[in-house]
């Protein structure tokens, strides 16, 4: 991401008025990625294509 | 004893009950404490200066009858649309009688501090708020943690002997960890979150924080409305997830390795448990937390609020936004599957148990932790042990169990299956009995006074 300020190419952004980014809001973004790459390479490799999404109350057992 | 603050949050119902001291002595003792320390430690956003008698008259005479009690800065009260850390009130949560409120009133305690907060909640440090940094009680150079800071410095530091948190991503059991204090996430759900800025949110929960497990207790009944009657327990079987106990400071491995062996000595079964999935939860958390946060950008809240908020603060919620379906997709799914291996694993075991945090509170100035692994960003490296609970709804309690060699506290944190909070509080009690005091001391609050324990 580059950090030089100004708009950045984000649809998600664009569609929230966000896109235009002043240097504190890049260099913030710019850390987050680096930071959070390696951990979603890491849940990207977990094998999750099994496991079903459970209707969320917080309560109780889960269904096995 | 030089006033009331000095008593616990037990203690200073026993002494309004008894007749001995009234809730407008209390109010004021309130604030003359935060005249005199909170220049400091920047833990109270403001105190209720209205009616205290129409207050009083609307309160039953519960258990906490006239006890004055903190509310961290995102849930309404009477007096105060909640700021959520901002400079200025939320468009979305106008002042009134919010859940927490209501359920605090029930008890008979008075909600009349507003405590700060980490701007929106997102961070667990307490160092961006519009009102300024909250600092440690136990050194002001360090955080008091967050994102409910505020809450937990006001305990630690004697201005209130009970205040409420919420904890989306450790929010409660991190600043009572920095802070020497102990701090209750209760099962999701369990305290109604009508009124407070994060009421949409599928992680979070109200609960209170306090100088120990049982007035812990005394503020968790009327917040869950339900009684939590103590008992002794014996022979807990207690495991420890392996990956919650990967890449900590020595001394936060050693004081939560002691605390866990003097409870083995007391007769609790201390075993390792696999749980290798809980090493994604903090990447989780900040996903979950992140994603769900979007629906909130409303046009008006973009145009009042967001341009106020802090440069770090803003280019948090506009990274979040940019994850895509698919990594949201994986989070739900890993979510699943961690409550269904917990709910395998609470079959055998009782309790949990980590470190609350991986090191003690780090700089205001500078609020970085180094790890065995490098220094890193604080947020992301708290949020690798706390996550767990938070994505899981079940709850967890933060009890202190040493300092290290600056004298910052450090917290052990206790979880239980959905919903076993009075487990959760008798374990609290029993790591209280059995350490040998060995909690810091704050450099201002707690340790000048004769009642504090």
């Amino acid at each position: 991401m580059s950090e030089a300020p100004g708009p950045v190419a984000s649809e998600p952004l664009r569609r929230l008025g966000l896109d235009s980014c002043d240097a504190a809001e890049l260099a913030v973004m710019a850390a987050s990625e680096r930071l959070l790459a390696p951990l979603l390479a890491e849940l990207e490799r977990l094998d999750l294509s099994a496991v079903g999404v459970d209707a969320w109350s917080g309560y109780g057992e889960a269904p096995r | 004893m030089t006033s009331p603050l000095d008593l616990g949050l037990r203690e200073q119902a026993a002494l309004l009950a008894a007749g001995e001291a009234s809730a407008a002595e209390l109010l004021q003792a309130v604030r003359e404490r935060r005249a005199e320390r909170d220049p400091e430690l920047g833990a109270v956003a403001a105190v209720f200066d209205g009616d205290l008698g129409h207050e009083l008259a609307a309160t039953p005479a519960g258990p906490l009858y006239g006890v004055p009690i903190g509310v961290k800065d995102a849930i309404a009260l009477p007096w105060r649309a909640p700021h959520d850390g901002t400079p200025v009130p939320s468009p979305a949560v106008p002042a009134g009688e919010s859940g927490v409120v209501r359920r605090l009133r029930a008890g008979g305690a008075l909600a009349l501090a507003a405590t700060r907060m980490h701007q929106l909640g997102i961070g667990t440090t307490g160092h961006v708020c519009a009102g300024g940094p909250t600092a440690n009680p136990h050194d002001p150079s360090r955080c008091a943690g967050g994102s409910s800071g505020g809450s937990a410095a006001a305990v630690a530091a004697g201005i209130v002997a009970g205040a409420v948190g919420t904890d989306a991503g450790g929010s409660i059991r991190i600043p009572a960890s920095y802070c020497g204090v102990v701090g209750l996430k209760p099962t999701w759900g369990a305290v109604p979150l009508d009124g407070c800025t994060a009421s949409y949110s599928s992680v979070a929960v109200a609960g209170p924080l306090a100088r120990d497990a049982a007035d812990c207790r005394a503020l968790a009944e009327p917040l869950l409305g339900r009684r939590l009657p103590a008992a002794r327990r014996e022979r807990l079987r207690i495991a420890l997830p392996s990956a919650l106990w990967e890449d900590l400071e020595p001394a936060v491995r050693e004081a939560c390795g002691a605390a866990l062996e003097a409870l083995a000595e007391d007769g609790a079964a201390v075993v390792e448990r696999q749980l290798p999935e809980a090493r994604h939860a903090g990447l989780a958390i900040a996903v979950t937390t992140g994603v769900e946060r979007l629906p909130q950008l409303t046009e008006t809240w973009l145009e009042t609020v967001f341009p106020l908020l802090d440069g770090g603060v803003r280019g948090i919620v506009k990274a979040r936004a940019t994850l895509d379906a698919g990594t949201v997709q994986r989070v739900l799914r890993l979510r699943s599957l961690l409550r269904r291996r917990l709910a395998t694993l609470f079959e055998d075991v009782e309790l949990l148990a980590a470190p609350t945090v991986p090191a003690t509170a780090p700089p205001l100035a500078r609020p970085r932790v180094a790890l065995p692994s490098g220094r890193t960003s604080v947020d992301l490296a708290n949020l690798q042990q706390v996550g767990l609970a938070n994505l899981t709804g079940i709850p967890a309690v933060s009890v202190p169990c040493g300092a290290d060699a600056e004298g910052l506290p450090i917290g052990l944190t206790l979880h239980a299956a959905w919903g076993r909070e009075e487990l959760l509080l008798d374990a609290a009690e029993s790591l209280e009995r059995v350490l040998d005091d060995k909690r810091g001391r704050p450099a201002v609050g707690l340790g000048s006074s004769e009642g504090a324990r």
